[in-house]
C-alpha cells in the first residue's frame, strides 16, 4: 500500500516536471545563427574572346536549418587605396554581365558545389575586369516590430583577364619614409599605381643599406600586406622595417616585380630610436651640469689668480 | 684486390680512404674499365670511392671515374661483393641520366587545388634507369609568388635553388612551422633522379603546381536584431548587440561592410523615419553618441581603421543607405593574417536608435546588409 501510494506520487512529480518542461520547449526559439563557408572566395582566370568556362564553388552551409539563397552579380572597383572592394554600378556590358548567375536555391546543411560559367563575348576588350558573385540567405522580413532586419551578403571575387594584347604597366606613385624615425618598427609606405590593363599582383622586396651601400637587410615584405593593383587605380601599402641597428643614416629600397614589371624607388632616412635619443640627451644634460659646475668652482680659483698676477 | 671485367685493365688506381659500411679501409687495385666506356687515358677514382684492406667485405657500392681534365666519366656500378674480392658483378657503364617521370601534386592522382594550410604533398612515379637503376630522389619545391623554394634542413623558404633529399622513397609530405602556406599563390613540386652511378638529369620533372584555395566562413547570429521599445524610461534610447564571426584564409584578409536598403522608418508611415547619426561619412573615425536629437547608427568591437569605433569610448557610424558606389558602405569590420594563414575575427555588433522629441510613436523598422568581401 505504501509502496503503491509512493509510486503514485512520484508519478505525479514526473508528469508535472514533464508539463513544466514541454511548456518551456515550447516557447519561442532564438532564430539560429545563420552561418555560410564558401571556396574558393577569389577566383582568377585567364580567358580568351568568345571563350566559356566553368568553375566551380563549393558552398558548405553550417547552420542547422536549410537555407535558400540567391546568387547575384555586381561590378566591383577598388574602394580607397587600401585593397578594399565596393559595388559599383554596372557597365551594359562587362563581366558581371557575363557571369551566368546560379538559380536561386534552398542549400541543406552539408556541402553543396556549384556550377559557375563565365562566357567572354568575342568582342570583349583585353584586360582584367573584376565582379562578385554574390551569396544572399534569404530571410522573411518580419512586418511588425521596431527590429533591425538582418540580411547578409558573401562575395566571390572574380578577376578575370581576356586574353589579347595587354599591357602590364606601374609606377611606384611616391615610396615614403620618415625623416627621423624613432621608434624601432620602422613604416615605409608604398604606393604602387597601376598604368596598365591586367592587375599587377607584385612581389615586394624592401632592402635597407647604409648611407655607403652595406647591406643591413633584404626582407620579401609581402608579409605585411600585399600591393595587388586593379588597372586604373592606386594600392599602398604600409611596411614596417624591424629595426635591430645601430643609430645612423639609412637608405630603404623598394623593389617591385611582377613578370617583366620592374620598379624600384630609394629614401633617405635617420634611424634614432628613442631610447638612444634620451640616452644622448641625458649624456648631454649631464654634460652641461659638470660643464657648469666646474665652471662655477673655477670662477674664484681664477679670480685669484688674476688678482695675484696683478699684484706681481 | 681485384675487380674484374671482361676486358683487360689499363690503369692503377690507388685510393687513399674510403668509406665503406662504417669502417675506413686503404688499398689498391688494378680495375677493368670498358674501352667504349672512358676514352681518356688516365682516371682517377672519384668519391665515393670503395676499397678494402684486403679483409672480407660483404657490401657493395658505387662510383664515378674522373679523368685528368676533372671531366666525369660515364658512371659505372659495381656489384655485390663476397669473400675478399670486391665487384664479383664487375664494373657496369652507366654513360646515361635517369628517365624523368610524372609529378603529382597531393597524395595521390594530381590535383590542382588544396584546402589545406599546413602541408604540402607530391608523389611521382614513372623514374626510370636501365643500366644501373634509381638510387634516389631529390625534391625542389617552389612557390611561385616570388620563385623560392623549401628548404627542408633549414626549415624555411630561401633563394632557389634548393634540392632535398628523398632517399628511396617516391612521395614526399611537407610541413612545418616555417612552411607558412598561402594563398595567391603557385605551388610546384619538382623531382629528380639519380642512378646508381649518381648521375641525375638536367632538367627534372616538375608537378604542374598547387594552389590553397582562400574560403570565407560568415557566421552571424540571426536575420532579426531587436532594438526594442524607445519609452521614456530608457530616455527614448536603446540598443542591440549582433554577433559576427568571419574566418579566412585568404591572403589580402577581408573587408565587412554595413549598408541599409532603407532609413530607419515607421511601418505604418514610411514617411516618418529616424534620421542617422551625423558621422561625417565613417571613413576612418566614427562619432559619440548624440546627447540629443534622434539618431540611428552602428557600432563595432573590430579595431578597423586605427580602432575608429573604441577610440576614447565606444563610437557610432551611420549606415549608408545604399549598396552601390565606392562610398555607399560603412566598413565595420576587417582584417587579415600577418603569417598568411587562416585569420578568425569574432565581433559584436551595436545598432542604436534614439527617438527625437516629435518623433511619431509606433513601429519602425530597416533592412541591414552586411556585405563581406574579400580582399583582392
Amino acid at each position: 500500500m505504501f509502496w503503491s501510494l509512493l509510486i503514485k506520487r512520484f508519478f505525479f512529480f514526473g508528469v508535472l516536471v514533464a508539463i513544466l518542461f514541454s511548456g518551456l520547449s515550447a516557447s519561442p526559439a532564438q532564430a539560429a545563427p545563420i552561418s555560410l563557408r564558401v571556396s574558393p572566395v577569389i577566383m582568377e582566370d585567364e580567358i580568351g574572346p568568345g571563350e566559356r568556362i566553368i568553375r566551380s564553388l563549393t558552398i558548405e552551409n553550417l547552420s542547422s536549418q536549410a537555407l535558400p539563397v540567391r546568387f547575384i552579380s555586381y561590378t566591383l572597383a577598388p574602394k580607397g587605396e587600401q585593397g578594399e572592394l565596393g559595388v559599383v554600378d554596372s557597365p551594359i556590358d562587362g563581366l558581371s554581365k557575363w557571369i551566368e548567375t546560379p538559380v536561386e536555391q534552398i542549400l541543406s546543411p552539408g556541402v553543396q558545389v556549384i556550377q559557375v560559367p563565365i562566357a567572354v563575348p568575342q568582342k570583349a576588350k583585353p584586360g582584367t575586369q573584376l565582379a562578385a558573385l554574390a551569396l544572399r540567405p534569404l530571410s522573411e522580413l518580419q512586418q511588425d516590430g521596431g527590429d533591425v532586419q538582418v540580411q547578409a551578403e558573401l562575395m566571390v571575387v572574380m578577376a578575370i583577364t581576356v586574353k589579347g594584347e595587354v599591357s602590364l604597366k606601374a609606377d611606384i606613385a611616391s615610396f615614403s619614409a620618415p625623416i627621423i624615425a624613432t621608434a624601432t618598427d620602422v613604416p615605409l609606405n608604398v604606393r604602387l599605381k597601376n598604368e596598365g590593363s591586367v592587375a599587377v599582383r607584385p612581389v615586394t622586396t624592401l632592402s635597407i643599406r647604409t648611407l655607403f651601400g652595406g647591406e643591413v637587410e633584404t626582407f620579401l615584405a609581402d608579409g605585411q600586406g600585399i600591393l595587388t593593383t586593379y588597372p586604373g587605380s592606386i594600392r599602398q601599402q604600409t611596411y614596417n622595417w624591424s629595426a635591430t641597428t645601430l643609430p645612423g643614416i639609412y637608405r630603404a629600397n623598394v623593389l617591385i616585380r611582377d613578370g617583366q614589371l620592374r620598379e624600384e624607388a630609394t629614401r633617405l632616412f635617420i634611424y634614432f630610436p628613442l631610447p638612444a635619443l634620451i640616452g644622448v640627451l641625458v649624456a648631454l644634460g649631464v654634460a652641461l651640469f659638470v660643464w657648469l659646475s666646474v665652471t662655477k668652482r673655477l670662477h674664484p680659483i681664477r679670480k685669484k689668480i688674476i688678482r695675484k698676477l696683478l699684484r706681481s | 684486390m681485384i675487380l674484374r671485367s671482361g676486358i683487360a685493365s689499363k690503369y692503377f688506381i690507388t685510393c687513399i680512404s674510403v668509406l665503406l659500411g662504417g669502417a675506413f679501409f686503404v688499398a689498391s687495385w688494378t680495375p677493368t674499365i670498358a674501352d667504349d666506356a672512358l676514352t681518356s687515358s688516365s682516371f682517377i677514382l672519384r668519391e665515393p670511392s670503395i676499397s678494402s684492406d684486403g679483409e672480407s667485405t660483404t657490401s657493395s657500392t658505387n662510383f664515378q671515374l674522373q679523368n685528368n681534365n676533372g671531366a666525369v666519366a660515364p658512371g659505372a656500378s659495381v656489384g655485390g661483393t663476397s669473400g675478399n674480392t670486391l665487384g664479383a658483378g664487375g664494373i657496369t657503364a652507366d654513360p646515361t641520366p635517369p628517365a624523368n617521370g610524372t609529378v603529382n601534386d597531393g597524395s595521390g592522382a594530381d590535383i590542382d587545388s588544396q584546402q589545406s594550410m599546413t602541408t604540402i604533398q607530391a608523389n611521382w612515379s614513372g623514374f626510370s634507369d636501365p643500366e644501373s637503376g634509381i638510387s634516389r630522389y631529390e625534391y625542389l619545391l617552389r612557390r611561385t609568388v616570388d620563385q623560392y623554394c623549401w628548404d627542408a634542413t633549414g626549415g624555411s623558404w630561401a633563394a632557389c635553388s634548393v634540392w632535398n633529399d628523398a632517399s628511396t622513397a617516391t612521395s614526399i609530405s611537407v610541413s612545418g612551422a616555417g612552411l607558412g602556406l598561402r594563398t595567391s599563390t603557385e605551388y610546384i613540386t619538382c623531382i629528380r633522379a639519380f642512378n646508381n652511378a649518381g648521375i641525375t638529369v638536367e632538367t627534372p620533372a616538375c608537378s604542374n603546381g598547387v594552389r590553397i584555395l582562400p574560403s570565407l566562413t560568415f557566421t552571424y547570429g540571426s536575420d532579426t536584431v531587436s532594438i526594442g521599445s524607445l519609452t521614456s524610461g530608457n530616455s527614448w534610447d536603446s540598443l542591440a548587440t549582433s554577433a559576427v564571426s568571419v574566418t579566412t584564409n585568404a591572403y589580402g584578409g577581408y573587408v565587412l561592410y554595413a549598408s541599409k536598403l532603407t532609413a530607419l522608418r515607421l511601418q505604418i508611415d514610411t514617411s516618418n523615419s529616424i534620421a542617422d547619426i551625423s558621422d561625417s561619412g565613417c571613413n576612418g573615425s566614427a562619432v559619440s553618441w548624440p546627447s540629443s536629437g534622434a539618431a540611428f547608427g552602428i557600432s563595432s568591437t573590430d579595431d578597423i581603421d586605427g580602432n575608429k569605433f573604441n577610440n576614447g569610448g565606444t563610437k557610432y557610424c551611420a549606415i549608408p543607405t545604399t549598396s552601390v558606389g565606392p562610398n555607399g558602405v560603412a566598413v565595420i569590420s576587417g582584417g587579415f593574417s600577418t603569417t598568411g594563414g587562416t585569420v578568425t575575427e569574432n565581433n559584436t555588433l551595436t545598432f542604436r536608435a534614439k527617438a527625437g522629441t516629435n518623433q511619431k510613436a509606433g513601429s519602425y523598422a530597416v533592412t541591414v546588409l552586411y556585405v563581406l568581401v574579400p580582399t583582392y
